[in-house]
């Protein structure tokens, strides 16, 4: 009678060994893999963000830039002189105001005309569509355009 | 009381019970860690090309950023001078 006894004792030992080891594995396993997982997600998060703060840098130095060499060569702005000229459609003015004006890079200006033909938009539409250009400003240089169609008009 | 045969005919029973608890169990187990896998296999097979193209992109921003601040100082020089 003991002889039974001792050995479903020694099976109900081994079962709960193997259990636990099986369990503990398996814990171990998940936890490496949720780590690796965090840790993934982690280094993109940090690189989008990083770019982003790159993003923001360079428009700054770019406009840093952009008032020195207006600076130096003395503050250009479209008179509506400039405006005027016959062999420029409306988004070249436009784009010339704003890059004069500091608002948009030349980088920028470039990315705006190469999406103008996909998503048929006009110059400012694109402009504010990728977020260079706020309402006020997009305001501003589509009244330049018009005083300069009025001027247009009265010749 | 139970005689010997039919004590030892129990315990043969329980340690098949005892053999197929635990195959359930471990292939719950790997089951699980299988799909946890894959999930995170997908994951990076995503993620992965995302942030070589980041990284590229960190590359050229940095560079333009120290073209941009070069021409700056040399206008400052020009501005002071």
């Amino acid at each position: 009678m003991i002889v039974p006894i001792i050995i479903l004792a020694l099976a109900a030992g081994i079962f709960l060994f193997l259990y636990r080891a099986i369990s503990m594995n398996k814990t171990a396993e998940l936890n490496s893999l949720a780590t690796q997982k965090q840790t993934l997600k982690g280094k993109y998060q940090f690189m989008v963000n990083h770019r982003k703060e790159l993003k923001q840098e360079l428009e700054k130095k770019e406009k840093q830039l952009i008032t020195l060499q207006n600076n130096q060569e003395g503050i250009k702005t479209v008179s509506i002189a400039d405006l005027a000229a016959e062999d420029v459609d409306e988004n070249e003015k436009v784009s010339r105001y704003l890059i004069q004006e500091g608002k948009i890079t030349m980088e920028q200006n470039e990315k705006v005309l190469q999406k103008m033909e996909i998503l048929q938009m006009d110059y400012i539409g694109v402009c504010m569509t990728l977020g260079y250009i706020d309402i006020k400003t997009a305001k501003n240089a589509i009244k330049i355009n018009k005083i300069h169609s009025k001027s247009e008009g009265f010749n | 009381m139970v005689d010997t045969s039919t004590l030892y005919l129990i315990l043969a029973m329980a340690g098949f019970i005892i053999v197929a608890v635990l195959m359930i169990h471990h292939h719950n187990c790997s089951d699980l860690i299988n799909r946890k896998r894959n999930e995170f296999k997908s994951i990076s097979q995503q993620l992965t090309p995302r942030i070589e193209m980041l990284e590229q992109e960190i590359v050229d921003l940095k560079i333009q950023i120290d073209e941009t601040d070069e021409q700056i100082d040399v206008l400052q020089q020009q501005t002071q001078s």
